[in-house]
Parts: C-alpha cells; sequence; structure tokens
C-alpha cells in the first residue's frame, strides 16, 4: 500500500510541476511578445492598453488590435 | 481490480489536469438552435502580385474583386480581375500627406459601380473612379458630432448610414457632405432600458458594430463585434424588426476611463443582408483564450444564416477562419479573407 501512495505522491507532483511550468512558459513569451507588440501598437502610449495586431479599434491609440487591457 | 480502482484511474485522472486546463475552447456557436449545421471545404485562389497583411473586407463587382487591409504596408485597397486574381491597381495609399489615408474601416461599391472607402481617422468617406487612382474624385468631411466612425454604408444615391459613436443612438443617417441628418434607435442593451439621455462611449465603443443595409428591402442587419447580438431594423418605417441577443450574449465589458476594454468573448466580424437571409461571421473567442494566446488565429469559421426576421437558418461550418466575406446569392458562393495564411483568399460554394 505503501508503495501505491507512493507513486500516487509522484504522479501530483509530476502533473502540478507539469501544469506550472507550462503556465509560466506561456506568461513569460507573452510576456516578451507583448512587450515588443505594445510598443508597435500603443506607440509613446504610457497606458499601454492595446496589444498585437488585430480587428478591434483601440480606444486610446487610432490603431486596431488584437485585444485591449 | 482494487489497485485499478483506487490508484490507477485517479492517477490517470490528476494527469490529465494540465491536459484540460491548457485547452482553448471556443464558445457560443450552440447558443443559437440552428436547424441544420454544415461543413464548408475551401477552394484557394492564389493572388501572386500583392502581399496583403490583414485583409479584412472583401467585394465583387462584374469582374473586379476589391480587398481591404486593414494593416497595410503601401495601399489599404486592391482591385484584381475576377477569377484570374491578375493584380489591376492599388489605391488609398496610407500615409499623412494629401490624398492619402490614415486608416480604412470598410469598402463599398454603388450600383454605379463607383468605389468608397471610409477613414476614420481623418473622419472621411472618400470615393475613387475607375481610371485616376492616385486621388479621391471625391472626399467627404463628417460631422464633427460623429465622433469616430467605424462602419458605414450606402443608403442611396445622396445619403449614408452609419453606427453612433456616442451611445446616444444606434445609427445614424448622414448627407453626402457630411452633415447628420437624422438618428435613429438606441443600443439595445438590457442595462440601460433602451434610454439613452448622455453620452456613454463606452457603451457604444462596447457595442461596436459592422452594418449592411439592402436596398431592395430596405432592411438594414447589424452584428456586433463582442458577445453575440443580431439587430435588424427596418430603415424605410423606422422601425425595429428583431433583436437576437442570447441570454448573456451581450458585449461585455469592463469600463476603464473613457473607454471599455472587452472581457466576454470575440463576435462577429462581418454581415451580409442579401434578399431572403442574413449572414454573419462569428468567432466565438473568449477574450481570456486571446490574452493568453491559447488562440492566435484571427477570425471565425462559422458563419450564421438567419431569415430576415432573425429566425435561425443554418451554420455554416469552414475549413478556414475568415474576417470578411462577399456572399453571392445567385451563384451560391462566399468569398473569404483568411488573415492567417500565405494565401488569404478562399471560395466556398454553399447549398441548399
Amino acid at each position: 500500500m505503501k508503495k501505491y501512495l507512493s507513486l500516487v505522491a509522484i504522479a501530483v507532483a509530476t502533473s502540478v510541476g507539469l501544469n506550472v511550468n507550462m503556465k509560466f512558459d506561456q506568461r513569460e513569451q507573452m510576456g516578451i511578445t507583448l512587450d515588443n507588440i505594445e510598443a508597435l501598437a500603443n506607440g509613446e502610449d504610457p497606458e499601454k492598453t492595446c496589444y498585437l495586431s488585430g480587428s478591434i479599434d483601440c480606444p486610446s491609440h487610432p490603431v486596431k488590435v488584437s485585444y485591449i487591457w | 481490480m482494487v489497485v485499478v480502482k483506487q490508484i490507477i484511474i485517479p492517477v490517470c485522472v490528476i494527469l490529465l489536469i494540465p491536459v484540460f486546463t491548457s485547452c482553448s475552447k471556443e464558445v457560443g456557436s450552440n447558443e443559437i438552435k440552428f436547424l441544420e449545421t454544415i461543413s464548408l471545404i475551401g477552394r484557394e485562389r492564389t493572388i501572386l502580385d500583392v502581399y496583403l497583411k490583414y485583409p479584412f473586407r472583401v467585394r465583387l463587382h462584374d469582374t473586379s474583386l476589391y480587398v481591404m487591409d486593414i494593416h497595410p504596408l503601401d495601399y489599404y485597397c486592391h482591385e484584381f480581375v475576377y477569377p484570374s486574381m491578375k493584380h489591376k491597381r492599388s489605391f488609398a495609399k496610407r500615409g499623412e500627406g494629401p490624398h492619402e489615408f490614415l486608416d480604412a474601416e470598410n469598402i463599398r461599391l454603388d450600383k454605379q459601380g463607383r468605389f468608397w472607402v471610409l477613414d476614420a481617422n481623418q473622419r472621411k468617406i472618400a470615393r475613387f473612379g475607375k481610371v485616376n487612382v492616385y486621388a479621391p474624385q471625391e472626399d467627404i468631411l463628417l460631422d464633427e458630432e460623429l465622433i469616430r466612425t467605424l462602419d458605414f454604408d450606402l443608403l442611396n444615391d445622396s445619403m449614408f448610414i452609419v453606427p453612433d459613436y456616442t451611445g446616444l443612438h444606434r445609427l445614424s443617417l448622414v448627407s453626402r457632405d457630411g452633415r447628420i441628418v437624422r438618428s435613429l434607435f438606441n443600443i439595445p442593451t438590457a442595462d440601460s432600458g433602451g434610454n439613452m439621455h448622455d453620452a456613454n462611449f463606452p457603451l457604444a465603443q462596447a457595442w461596436r458594430s459592422f452594418l449592411h443595409y439592402n436596398a431592395d428591402h430596405g432592411i438594414l442587419a447589424m452584428v456586433t463585434q463582442l458577445g453575440q447580438v443580431l439587430e435588424i431594423y427596418d430603415i424605410h418605417n423606422g422601425r425595429t424588426l428583431n433583436i437576437v441577443k442570447p441570454t448573456g450574449m451581450e458585449p461585455q465589458f469592463v469600463t476603464r476611463g473613457d473607454y471599455a476594454v472587452p472581457t466576454g468573448i470575440m463576435g462577429y466580424s462581418d454581415v451580409h443582408i442579401g434578399q431572403k437571409h442574413i449572414y454573419a461571421i462569428f468567432w466565438g473567442r473568449s477574450f481570456d483564450d486571446i490574452k493568453q494566446q491559447k488562440e492566435i488565429r484571427e477570425g471565425g469559421r462559422y458563419i450564421h444564416v438567419f431569415d430576415l426576421q432573425g429566425n435561425p437558418v443554418r451554420q455554416y461550418v469552414l475549413d478556414r477562419y475568415i474576417t470578411g466575406f462577399h456572399i453571392d446569392e445567385e451563384n451560391k458562393r462566399i468569398i473569404g479573407v483568411d488573415v492567417n495564411a500565405d494565401q488569404p483568399l478562399v471560395e466556398y460554394t454553399y447549398f441548399p
């Protein structure tokens, strides 16, 4: 029984670690992309509200973006 | 057996958690119950001479196909010979000089085949002739009270119809010299009860819509970019025919200062009203997924079809994600633009 409990514990730890790692990578990649694109989308806009090229009208700057934040 | 129940099944469930939590989802295609769903396979048409970065609108008139790009390198609009796709001309040059454009929101062709383009950033509607492509033949400066005009259609030879951006109304009729002649209807949001007395810019931004008017029967169809709302107005008689708004599918947003931040889903991106049916491209993509880049493709692969009263008829599911389309009811043909592909022009034959 102890052997099985150990297996479950390892599986849980691996699963949680994998999930957290995936989310971290996504955020890290997205952060780099957004830093680059927001400069393009917003020019000198200090509010930095509009991200990526898209079809939504950015209310703070005359560009079309993928989303507003 | 005990091992399977107590150990293996829980372990499998735990291992599947990351798979489910990382999946993106398209929502909304089942919010409205269509009588039938039909899958369509597209046929690509090759464009050799012009690079289109983000084609957003496409119009076919006789043997001329017009494509509008909202993120162009040089020109917002291009004309091709159809169906060979040989490049004919490019116009509406991007720039800040005389006769140049800072933006293009939509293109229209009138009954004479003359070409119109809306530049929201310069608050103007321009008309190009068939020969001179360098300068518009007509530049119409729009009324300052319109604030920002993000779509337009030709009501008749002397008037345009545009969506309202103040939140006070839904539509405005504009004369050929750019003045507001009349404003119609209200934003059909449940929050206000349909009565607007003060300007509400965030609300108007969140309800940003695409419209199409059919002069043959005088009906206008309008779809929201956020959420999932279809509005049908009888312009001739000044009455609302239907507001198709599934529960909870109004544009969702939070107000930050003077603007709206979308929080729900990306909805429609183009609409066409034909003789008996209304067609609309639906994305159904949540902004959470877009922000997290779970779904990086732009466009929708659903075409919702309604009758002129707003009853759902059928849904087409495409093999490509498109942002804009041309509907040719006579030949049962859809010409779409797919910004995710190197060759963006894709054609479908639909039935019944």
